[in-house]
């Protein structure tokens, strides 16, 4: 019998070798990029740093956190770029009959020849993603004076990035042995990436949009594309639907996502015949399945808004009709475009007409299976009889940190904990049946319900498994909900305990405030949290009805729990009294002149030069209230315009200039004045230039205030 | 020994070659020739273990050579649309080929590279056509398989090159016992080097002989009478081609000559004589008894 060997070091050496122009080019330009990016921070910080000196003062500088993407940005383009070249250029023998044939006629064999050379592209791949990273990282590392890089990031990142790598060549792998000239590589490998998420998203979305009682990632939770990290960056930046990145759960997904295809790939090679080098597809049905999927993309728009006419209910108009038409006609063009352009031949065009019929079966099918999940998802409503346990998950609303979006802090840390209470129970279950019955009588009506509610999300656990649902909270279901989570241990230990600084890479990011004074201000909340009663802390850092007026300003907590990073906002607001002083402070610390500025300007506004006087002022103190006023003046006009009445000009200098070096009495009245002027500077007229010019500049001043004295007689709630 | 047994391949709706049967003993120089799209090259690919076949089976030593690592080890194929790397030289190719084939020789390598005045480190991109097919004739030969099969292997290449590489061939099946087998249009170069020939027309194998025996078994006849005379009278003799001049009849006969002979004596013709046919003849006459010919296209101006 004889043995066949799977792999040949030789072979792999002989392809790692003509991968050589891709692989070591890109590995060239991305070491040179990372050593580019430290160098010129570093060389930035000395500059500052002497600048400062020259001025006669000590710069201390604050360590600036490292993660991977801020040291090393260009990295997404391995899996962007580099990757898809690479396999493209070392597989290239598959679309030239020559090359194919030389290839098929080696002794290897052909899973030896596969293995051999996908091996090759997964080392140059290794190469370029952890060489240029690592020495990055590493010389960011040396400059610990001016940076602090933070390795938990680095390596998850370096995960993800590798598995998305693993993923992006694997899929091409199998549009290689798929297909047999480069467009069609290339138009297979982006349907193989793309297009199940793709169609999974819009379907979903589609369905969920008129389930509002449903969280779209419910209705199929391991498809969600934030699992795939290749595609859940594009899907990031269209639909945001969550960091894939980072996340440890997506690294793991995408690997192992990436392995099967590669075994899939290796027995696609297996079975592929030399002689479809040069074909568009190695069979006439990959061909027309290739079609279909082209068209069904356009077809997907039709069959969503048709499904939401069969939901709806509502009479289709001869416009909308009108431009269904159209949509279903430019998918008629593009099944026959992707015909011509990868056989090249008209002749072609008519074989492929019976492959419309399957087209129109296809988009029948996707409308009714469309509206088979959302009737089912519709009348999943457990009684309370039913219901094991709830899981309380937070507001479900994103919080965005660094331009990246995480998922909730306390609602990870806490979301776990099962409430089993009778009283829970009735009300999600009823809670759950009426919106249902709304939306099901008239959705108008559903929306009118729901208008003056809280949205939460929660996890409804029952004997068959456990669903994911929005539960629309009158104010008084919030309290019986919030009553609940005090009294259980694990919830309260869950939401007093902040992480510290450093530990589980912790950050946190204070607005208007540097890292240095934001972590001073989270270190005052730490202290105050566990001073709190609980019920206090809760509302303080949960209540929806926070946000808006009566926020001083947020602070933004980022953590991690097991592997994954989350985030959450804590409004800073006088529920936390010491943190939101120590808020105020820093605020005023680094703008100590504006005190004196802010108050001479107001006062002698009629006699200066301004072009223009804008000012802000937020008075704060007067319940979960804030009020907002706003002045504005112009040169050549004395009068001041007040966009709201309640207080006057005047009261307001005078307040000011009584309390200018008064501390800040969080149990009294306090505000925050913002002032902006534009002054006109003029200059000789240069060279070729007939009149004098002028530059316009802005100044602006914050600062806040002790406002006790302020004459609020006037004020009326709206 | 190569054998094919029912062997058939189709692409798509065209079957290249149709349940071909052949044996090919180990030692000899196997020839094979036929038509445009006869299916020669593809026959060769199957035997090289490139396509897999859609019926039948090829065996080389009792076992399937498609995916055999064991076998095709043996075979060094050089095809009629040469593949090389891109930007290679033939240094570049012999390291290729050194990784493949367990028993590439780099000295011979050197050395026949050294024989033929190839530069080893020029760009193949920068080498003519015949010398480009001279570099694959080289690295083929280098593996110094057991099985060697070539497709229009004189294509391009000049008299004296073609001597070269036909006496290569020749020392190679002399020495080490290898198999050849070449396809070629240049019936001329086939006949100086083949011992066996096979004719393949439209997916089937029309024949396969010893070169020799072909030869005998085909041969011309001038003929001549004093009466009239027209085809009829040589009924029951195979004829494959007849051409009357006045008097004179040329025909292309098949059978064994003494009967033939002594029929034909029999008929007390005026003029009798055997004149012998080149394999090109023979070639032309076989495939013309198979309605492979173009005489109407010579004929007139078909077209106006």
């Amino acid at each position: 019998m004889n043995k066949k060997k799977r792999f040949d070091m030789g072979l792999y050496r002989e392809a790692f070798r003509q991968g050589k122009m891709v692989g070591l080019t890109t590995l060239i330009l991305l070491t040179l990029e990372s050593v580019l990016i430290p160098v010129g921070n570093v060389i930035s910080q000395l500059s500052l740093e002497k600048d400062i000196a020259r001025m006669g003062e000590t710069y201390i500088p604050s360590q600036e956190i490292m993660n991977m993407l801020a040291m090393h940005p260009f990295l997404m383009l391995t899996f962007t770029v580099a990757t898809p070249l690479l396999m493209l250029y070392m597989f290239h023998f598959l679309t030239k009959r020559n090359a194919s044939d030389y290839y098929h006629s080696i002794p290897q064999t052909r899973n030896c020849v596969f293995l051999s050379f996908f091996a090759a592209a997964m080392s140059w791949m290794f190469l370029y993603v952890l060489v240029p990273s690592l020495l990055g990282a590493g010389l960011f590392s040396v400059f610990s004076r001016y940076f602090s890089v933070n390795w938990n990031n680095v390596w998850h990142i370096l995960l993800n990035v590798l598995a998305g790598n693993m993923f992006v060549a694997s899929a091409i792998a199998i549009a290689i042995c798929l297909t047999g000239t480069v467009f069609t590589n290339m138009a297979v490998s982006g349907i193989i990436i793309f297009v199940p998420r793709i169609f999974l998203a819009i379907v979903t979305l589609s369905v969920s949009s008129w389930l509002p009682m449903v969280p779209d990632e419910s209705l199929l939770p391991l498809l969600d594309a934030k699992y795939n990290v290749v595609v859940g960056i594009f899907a990031n930046v269209f639909i945001g639907s969550g960091d894939s990145l980072t996340a440890l759960s997506s690294g793991v997904y995408t690997l192992l996502l990436g392995i099967l295809y590669a075994l899939f790939a290796m027995w696609l090679f297996g079975r592929r015949k030399s002689e479809a080098a040069g074909q568009a597809a190695v069979s006439r049905r990959l061909q027309l399945a290739c079609r279909l999927i082209m068209s069904m993309l356009v077809c997907l728009i039709c069959c969503s808004a048709l499904f939401g006419y069969m939901v709806s209910r509502d009479s289709i108009d001869i416009t909308d009709v009108y431009v269904l038409f159209v949509i279903y006609v430019i998918a008629v063009v593009v099944y026959f475009l992707y015909e011509l352009i990868t056989t090249r031949k008209w002749r072609n065009l008519a074989k492929a007409v019976p492959g419309l019929g399957l087209l129109a079966l296809l988009n029948v099918l996707t409308i009714f299976g469309m509206w088979g999940i959302y009737n089912v998802v519709l009348n999943t409503t457990p009684e309370a009889g039913d219901i094991r346990y709830v899981n309380v998950l937070g507001l479900d609303e994103p919080t965005y940190y660094n331009g990246r979006q995480y998922e909730d802090y306390f609602a990870a840390k806490v979301g776990r904990i099962d409430l089993d209470s009778e009283e829970v129970k009735e009300l999600v279950a009823n809670r759950l049946s009426e919106e249902v019955r709304l939306w099901k009588e008239d959705e108008r009506l559903y929306g009118r319900s729901m208008e003056n509610r809280q949205r939460l999300m929660m996890k409804i656990g029952t004997g068959t498994g456990s669903i994911l649902r929005y539960i629309y909270l009158t104010n008084e279901d919030w309290e019986v909900i919030a009553r609940t989570l005090e009294e259980k241990e694990g919830y309260r230990e869950g939401y007093r305990e902040l992480p510290n600084l450093g530990v589980d890479a912790t950050l946190v990011q204070v607005s208007g405030l540097g890292i240095a004074d934001s972590e001073a201000v989270y270190r005052i909340l730490q202290e105050e949290v566990l001073q709190m009663d609980f019920a206090d802390w809760y509302r303080a850092a949960e209540d929806p009805n926070l946000y808006g007026d009566g926020v001083l300003g947020t602070l933004t907590l980022v953590s991690t729990i097991g592997s994954e990073t989350y985030a959450s906002v804590i409004p800073i607001t006088g529920r936390l009294p010491a943190t939101a002083k120590a808020y105020m402070e820093k605020i005023n610390q680094d703008n100590e002149k504006a005190a004196d500025e802010i108050v001479s300007i107001l006062s002698d506004w009629k006699d200066s030069n301004y072009e223009e006087l804008n000012v802000n002022f937020e008075l704060y103190g007067m319940e979960d209230f804030s009020w907002q006023f706003y002045y504005y003046a112009m040169e050549g006009d004395n009068n001041f315009y007040e966009a709201e009445q309640g207080i006057s000009w005047e009261d307001l200098i005078r307040v000011l200039q009584m309390n200018a070096d008064k501390p800040i009495d969080l149990s009294g009245l306090y505000g925050r004045v913002e002032v902006s002027i534009s002054e006109r500077e003029e200059y000789a007229p240069g060279f070729g230039e007939a009149v004098e010019s002028y530059h316009v500049y802005n100044t602006h001043y914050t600062y806040y205030y002790n406002m006790n004295g302020l004459d609020v007689s006037r004020l009326s709630e709206n | 020994m190569i054998q094919a047994v029912d062997v058939t391949k189709k692409f798509e709706d065209f079957t290249a070659l149709d349940s071909v049967n052949c044996s090919i003993p180990n030692g000899c120089i196997y020839g094979m020739v036929g038509s445009n799209g006869a299916g020669k090259s593809t026959f060769l690919r199957l035997m090289a273990g490139v396509y897999r076949a859609d019926g039948g089976e090829i065996r080389i030593d009792e076992e399937n050579v498609f995916d055999n690592e064991k076998i095709k080890n043996r075979i060094a194929y050089v095809p009629d649309e040469l593949y090389f790397l891109p930007g290679a030289n033939m240094n570049r190719m012999a390291d290729l080929y050194g990784v493949a084939y367990r028993n590439f020789d780099r000295k011979r390598y050197e050395y026949l590279a050294e024989s033929f005045g190839l530069d080893m480190k020029k760009n193949l991109n920068t080498f003519s056509k015949g010398m480009r097919r001279q570099a694959a004739t080289i690295l083929a030969l280098s593996a110094k398989p057991d099985y060697i099969f070539f497709d229009e292997t004189f294509d391009g290449l000049d008299p004296v090159m073609r001597n070269l590489v036909k006496g290569l061939i020749c020392q190679d099946v002399l020495e080490r016992k290898a198999t050849a087998i070449i396809t070629s249009h240049s019936l001329r170069e086939l006949e100086d080097t083949c011992d066996q020939l096979a004719l393949l027309h439209k997916g089937g194998l029309i024949f396969e002989s010893d070169i020799q025996n072909l030869k005998t078994s085909l041969f011309k006849i001038q003929i001549a009478f004093l009466e009239e005379y027209d085809r009829s009278v040589f009924d029951g003799i195979e004829i494959l081609h007849y051409m009357k001049r006045g008097s004179v009849a040329n025909l292309i006969v098949r059978g064994e000559r003494d009967i033939v002979m002594a029929k034909l004596k029999a008929m007390n013709p005026t003029l009798v004589e055997i004149l012998p046919l080149t394999l090109e003849e023979v070639f032309t006459y076989e495939m013309e008894a198979l309605g492979y010919q173009f005489h109407a296209v010579l004929e007139g101006d078909q077209y106006e």
